[in-house]
């Protein structure tokens, strides 16, 4: 299958990220609907279109928006956008805020409507800088228009729309964490169900809270236009797994960017998409952001992007940052910044996390400074072992998957490396990995 | 009991500033700055974040212990709790003062795999200084930095508000040329658009 | 099968037993219903579970209606997770106990295992914790990570960061319980550590806490470093006399000495907090200037004398023309003999304790001094602190209204002049101008009288209540519809009468109080002022009388019983003049002080944990205190040199015990009648409620 351009159909039109170029292209036809629907309606909608949340766990959507209270019962309702993208190797929320901020920002005015929210904050990380001053202007400018604020198209409901910038955590793209910083704390991970109400019930604030990722809003205006229906027609070949999604491909490509296709579509032509490989032949792929365990170019071969079956590779769509990596990439070198990624980046709540990525750190900086002990490769197994499922939030799972997916699928190099002291992958100097 | 192996005197702590001995910086700006933040929110704790920003800005790029105790001041939080809060971010300049720019060189998984180390290894040797430190003449400092989902442009690296990439060391010659000719600190300007896209246009004015 | 009488419960099985238990409980808490135990390190009963450490991962499943048990993918924390209906609960398998091995070796990887010199070891949860549940050795090969040790955080707290396992009771005590944020968790990740601001002084009166409840020896006490190992501790039940609040305590003493008090559970009272007054405050019990044997004045100098002359000393000087000043840790039964001395050995009624800038005669006394009850007071909906510091005067009573802030949406108003502690989360504060008490009550109670539409005439108008204490109408008229919502309480303290006008306005506040049916009460401060109060021990003379009545040359002698008028009166100028003047001076007391420069006679006392004796609490709860070390010298309980005296110069049978002087108060005094030792409860009795001779 080739791309389909749904939400990126108008990202190289410049005018489309002022609100007339944007009404012009069927902007705010959506939000003009959707304030003469139901609020359950909308819902219905979201909930026939098969919309999966596209932060990476995939969620069904509907869920989160049909859980907030149908009544209120004095608290406000609050809409939140997860901006946060932090996952190495994706970067198509960071695009769509910046090329499409009009989409995000009726989807988004278009979920208060169906839940009743009286605020909507989007979180943006710290760095998207002009991200975020494309959302801005483009707020603005909706307010001038009446399209956010008081009685918006004389519908008699009202919706501000706030940007909350990060300041430099990745944890804090894990929804708990996300409401912790917004709510002005460090950005630790808050209590789950069942230890804890649903945000839907109790989130920012102790009220009733939304939060998706970018690109879910962006997808509702096209959804409530056009029809749910419609929406699930599209990656139909697939299980369970429905719409379009964008997948950001990077590493050893030769046109790396954000390519939109429809579920179903395979990893092999994702990857001629982009221009095929650069530099060597394909040796490995991250297909889903860093978190996501690596596949071998067997595998690359087989896998089909879907959620369900991206399984039978045993890996995930994740956030859909796609990385390939070519043959002359020394995969434990690539574990090792994996590793550091995560042990600079765990928010250091809970024991193993705090504790076990520090330690898988510490032993992968012995393995490619040449110093690795025999028994090195199971100890890190043990290690992840102990972190995965033990962990406070997803990010120590998901700092142990990559090591313990790269050490079953790759065990020669590791043996390798442990044994001589130095990679068994002759890099090039362009490739150098380690400083 | 004695004092006999008491260790430490109560004077030998040095104690915090009362809030009466605080010397305020922030600027009538940054003050209603502040004021259409806290209607963004229902608390002022949920301020906190901007309002070190706010502070980052009006310190010249750097939180120090003023900053933070400013910020707490007018957010009425505890120092300790709004220090927790600025050091965990990293974006946040609590350990050292920074440089007029800071060149902050990401060097993970899609760089690290298209050449962020020599990059960084020419930046190093370019400005003679290591990772997290400063030249002497304080325009530059150089950091490492975890992914900054440019991955399409790796090996990438981002000065102020702007990203930069792909780079090679023929665009980092040019680049470094352009920022020593520039007179304002993206540090600070970055940290004033931060803001800025957070308050929108004021409302008191 | 351990069942609980109430509707709202849920069966549950743990470890295959089955059992019922209140909805919502935490897994970690039922499971002790069974006697069993889940490890932990962060959980902490009355903090807010966060599940930061993993220690109490169990396995987690629920019945599934054909019977058989669906597991949760993931081990779940014990601490934060709420029992719910037909869930199974696992404590005991082989995966539990491999994930408490792993977080143990996790958490072991970075600490020092300095254990032979660490204060903590031989009582250190991560001691026990690793012997029973942890690995026996360590993979770890890396280098650990490395801090500064033993940093001083304050006058009473030491910090070893290497020793921390960033388990966030600390953080969270300064954050929930004491409220002063002093503490808080700096940087992330592996880095991440507890600290005060830019590490300054840790600024709290409740410090001492967070060495009790750290559950590693990162945070230990400054002043018990090295000083005893808890093996060779011997431990006694006491009770702090710091202030009147009448905290539990564990004096911990070795070879005889007291080397630390730390917090003893009484749920009624202090929980299981202390202050740091009451914590680091007893340097008394091993001061060098501990006073061991009577002494007498010879021109310039002391010389130690035997009781029986000191007593002979004391017998030929006192008469009706003398009087007693006392101080506030003198046990219940100390002041009642030393009222049945004066009465009936001296023929003199003239003892006070008060050292209050007014000093209300009978008649201008207010008649109930604690409606509310300590632990009450998290409970009510409003709490109006009227011209008090809590945090200093009664630190406890501090800790519960906040308590009642934090977690059960009590809503406080601060009243004062000064800034207290309580300002920061205080829900109306009535910041009014010094001086100016008097008429902010009479405001508000004019403001209660407007909103219930009586009679107003003769109360002054809310704008010149605003210009005297620039407390606005609005606020005034919020508290009075806080206080008519009912369920409210009304705190002051004995330091009103360092007011102007105290007695106005405490009548105006037990107006109001009667008005809208808020509990009043004026606690007393000292350690057992309200038990010199309850037993009504002043009859005579006051405080401020009987100085001048020495100054005067009008009496003869002076009684001074733990006290040192020169630090405790208002006017040092008249206790001065008071003490030169007068010809014959008792001191009696634990410690060399100023005024015993004046004495004639000096007589060393016990302190309270080293005699038998019971002590009488600001909310009348009377509790005993068994001797715990013994004197140092040849001192004496007050009660017995009362006794000895006593029979000295009327002969009789005197009393032999404490024991059984206080089956002699219950006898006499009906507030006291369930108060023998004997019937003595637990968590102390209270004063069994009779309004007599009630006065402040």
């Amino acid at each position: 299958m080739a791309e389909y351009k749904l939400l990126l159909e108008h990202s190289d039109d410049t005018a489309y990220r002022t609100l007339d170029g944007y009404r012009k292209k069927g902007g705010y036809k959506a939000l003009e609907k959707a304030v003469k629907m139901e609020r359950q309606a909308i819902i219905d909608e979201v909930k026939a279109s098969g919309l999966r949340g596209r932060g990476g766990a995939g969620f069904p959507t509907w869920i989160k928006w049909n859980g907030l209270p149908k009544e209120k019962v004095g608290k406000k309702h609050y809409v939140v956008c997860n901006a946060d993208e932090g996952e190495p190797g994706t970067f198509k929320d960071k695009q769509l805020m910046e090329e499409t901020p009009f989409l995000l920002v009726e989807g988004m005015t278009i979920a208060g409507f169906a839940t009743q929210g009286d605020a909507g904050f989007i979180y943006i990380r710290g760095e998207f800088i002009d991200a975020a001053k494309a959302l801005r202007a483009a707020i603005d400018e909706a307010y001038a228009a009446g399209l956010l604020g008081k009685n918006i198209l004389g519908s008699g409901r009202d919706f501000d729309l706030y940007i909350h910038m990060g300041a430099g955590s990745y944890e804090c793209g894990e929804e708990s964490a996300l409401m912790s910083s917004l709510m002005g704390e460090r950005g630790m991970p808050r209590l789950k169900f069942p230890h804890a109400p649903l945000p839907t019930i109790s989130g920012l604030w102790d009220s009733p809270t939304l939060i998706n990722n970018v690109e879910t809003y962006t997808c509702v205006p096209f959804i409530v236009n056009k029809g749910g229906e419609w929406y699930q027609t599209l990656g139909a070949a697939t299980k369970n797994s429905r719409g379009t999604k964008i997948f950001s491909v990077s590493g050893h490509v030769n046109k790396p960017g954000n390519y939109e296709i429809e579920f179903g579509t395979t990893l092999n032509e994702l990857l001629e998409m982009s221009g095929g490989m650069k530099g060597g032949k394909l040796k490995a792929c991250v297909p889903g952001g860093s978190s996501v365990p690596i596949i071998d170019a067997e595998m690359c071969g087989r896998a089909v992007l879907g959620y369900e079956e991206m399984s039978d590779v045993k890996s995930m769509v994740g956030s859909g940052g796609c990385m390939f990596l070519n043959e002359h990439t020394c995969i434990v070198s690539f574990i090792w910044r994996t590793a550091m990624f995560y042990a600079q980046e765990s928010c250091g709540k809970c024991t193993p996390c705090r504790e076990g990525t520090k330690w898988m750190l510490q032993i992968m900086e012995r393995i490619v400074a040449g110093n690795g002990q025999p028994g090195d490769k199971e100890l890190l197994l043990e290690v992840c072992s102990q972190i995965d499922g033990r962990s406070f939030c997803g990010l120590g799972d998901a700092a142990a998957w990559p090591v313990a997916a790269a050490i079953r699928v790759f065990p020669e190099e590791f043996d390798y490396f442990i044994a001589n002291g130095k990679s068994m992958v002759k890099s090039s100097k362009d490739l150098m990995l380690v400083p | 009991m004695s004092d006999f192996l008491q260790l430490g005197s109560p004077n030998e702590r040095p104690r915090a500033p009362r809030l009466d001995e605080l010397d305020l910086k922030f600027s009538d700006q940054a003050l209603a700055e502040l004021d259409e933040l806290y209607s963004h929110y229902p608390d002022k704790k949920s301020c906190i974040l901007p309002g070190l920003w706010i502070a980052q800005r009006e310190y010249g790029g750097y939180l120090n212990g003023e900053a933070i105790a400013e910020v707490a001041y007018h957010l009425k939080r505890s120092y300790a709790e709004v220090e927790g809060v600025a050091t965990f971010y990293s974006m946040y300049n609590t350990v050292h003062a920074v440089g007029k720019h800071m060149i902050e060189v990401c060097t993970c998984l899609s760089c690290q795999v298209c050449g962020a180390y020599p990059v960084a290894e020419y930046l190093k040797k370019k400005l003679g200084v290591g990772f997290g430190e400063t030249t002497e003449d304080g325009v530059f400092t150089l950091h490492e930095v975890e992914c900054l989902n440019a991955c399409d442009r790796a090996p990438v690296l981002q000065v102020g508000s702007s990203y930069h990439g792909p780079v090679d060391e023929k665009s980092i010659d040019a680049l470094l040329e352009n920022l020593r000719a520039q007179e304002e600190s993206t540090v600070i300007q970055m940290a004033n658009d931060i803001v800025k896209v957070q308050t929108g246009p004021l409302k008191s004015k | 099968m351990a069942t609980v009488a109430a509707t709202d419960t849920v069966n549950i099985v743990i470890n295959d037993v089955d059992l019922q238990v209140p909805k919502g409980e935490l897994v970690v808490e039922a499971v002790k219903r069974l006697g069993h135990e889940i490890p932990i390190f962060c959980y902490h009963p009355r903090m807010k579970p966060v599940g930061m450490c993993r220690m109490c991962l169990v396995e987690v499943g629920f019945k599934q209606p054909d019977g058989s048990v669906r597991k949760m993918p993931k081990p779940q924390a014990g601490c934060t997770l709420p029992v719910s209906e037909g869930m199974v609960i696992y404590t005991d398998t082989e995966m539990v106990h491999r994930d408490r091995k792993g977080v143990l070796e996790f958490l072991l990887i970075n600490h020092p295992l300095d254990c032979p010199v660490c204060d903590r070891g031989g009582e250190c949860p991560l001691q026990n914790n690793t012997i029973f549940y942890g690995p026996s050795t360590s993979r770890y090969i890396d280098i650990k990570r490395h801090a500064p040790k033993a940093f001083p955080l304050s006058e009473y707290v030491t910090l070893d960061l290497e020793r921390c396992i960033q388990c966030g009771r600390c953080v969270r005590f300064t954050e929930e319980i004491s409220g002063d944020a002093q503490l808080a968790f700096r940087f992330r990740g592996a880095a991440m550590q507890p600290s005060t601001f830019k590490l300054t002084d840790f600024d709290s009166k409740f410090s001492g806490n967070v060495i009790e409840i750290c559950p590693v020896g990162a945070l230990t006490s400054s002043k018990y470093r090295f000083r005893a190992r808890p093996w060779d501790l011997e431990t006694s039940e006491g009770l702090c006399l710091e202030c009147g609040n009448g905290c539990n305590v564990w004096l911990d003493h070795r070879a005889a000495k007291l080397v630390r008090v730390n917090g003893r559970t009484n749920e009624a009272i202090n929980e299981e907090w202390t202050c740091d007054k009451g914590k680091f405050g007893h340097d008394y019990y091993n001061s060098s200037k501990r006073l061991t044997q009577p002494l007498r004045r010879e021109g310039d100098r002391f010389v130690p004398v035997s009781w029986g002359e000191a007593y002979a000393e004391i017998a030929a000087h006192l008469g009706a023309k003398s009087a007693a000043l006392v101080g506030s840790t003198v046990s219940n039964e100390g002041l009642f003999c030393l009222q049945k001395l004066f009465k009936d050995g001296f023929g003199s009624e003239n003892i006070d304790h008060r050292w209050t800038r007014t000093l209300p005669a009978a008649g201008e006394r207010v008649a109930k001094r604690h409606e509310s009850s300590i632990a009450s007071l998290e409970h009510k909906k409003t709490v109006l602190v009227f011209g008090a510091d809590l945090a200093n005067s009664q630190p406890i009573v501090h800790l519960r209204v906040r308590k009642g802030w934090f977690l059960n949406e009590t809503r406080v108003v601060v009243a004062h002049s000064q800034t207290t502690d309580a300002d920061s989360f205080a829900n109306l504060l009535l910041s009014c101008k010094p001086g100016s008490l008097d008429d902010l009550a009479m405001g508000l109670e004019r403001a209660v009288a407007e909103a219930q539409k009586t009679d107003v005439q003769g109360f002054a108008s809310f704008k010149d209540t605003e210009k005297t204490t620039s407390v606005k109408e609005s606020a005034l008229r919020e508290v009075a519809a806080m206080l008519l919502e009912g369920n409210a309480s009304i705190v002051c303290t004995a330091s009103i009468y360092n007011e102007n006008k105290p007695v106005e306005t405490l009548a105006a506040l037990a107006k109001i109080a009667a008005a809208t049916g808020a509990e009043f009460n004026v606690y007393a401060e000292g350690g057992n002022d309200e038990g010199a109060m309850a037993l009504g021990v002043m009859t005579g003379r006051n405080t401020h009388e009987i100085l001048q009545d020495c100054a005067m040359g009008d009496l003869n002698a002076l009684w001074l019983v733990g006290a040192d008028p020169l630090t405790l009166h208002p006017s040092r100028r008249l206790a001065e003049d008071a003490l030169e003047a007068v010809p014959f001076l008792v001191y009696q007391g634990l410690l060399e002080c100023e005024a015993m420069g004046y004495a004639s006679i000096v007589l060393p006392m016990e302190a309270p944990g080293e005699h038998d004796g019971t002590y009488t609490n600001i909310e009348g709860r009377v509790q005993r205190m068994q001797q715990a070390v013994k004197n140092p010298g040849d001192g004496k309980p007050a009660w017995r040199v009362f006794s000895e005296l006593l029979v000295r110069i009327k002969p009789g049978r005197p009393s032999f015990s404490a024991k059984e002087i206080m089956d002699e108060i219950a006898a006499t005094h009906p507030a006291f009648a369930e108060a023998t030792y004997d019937k003595l409860e637990k968590e102390g009795t209270p004063l069994k409620p009779v309004i007599e001779n009630f006065y402040m």
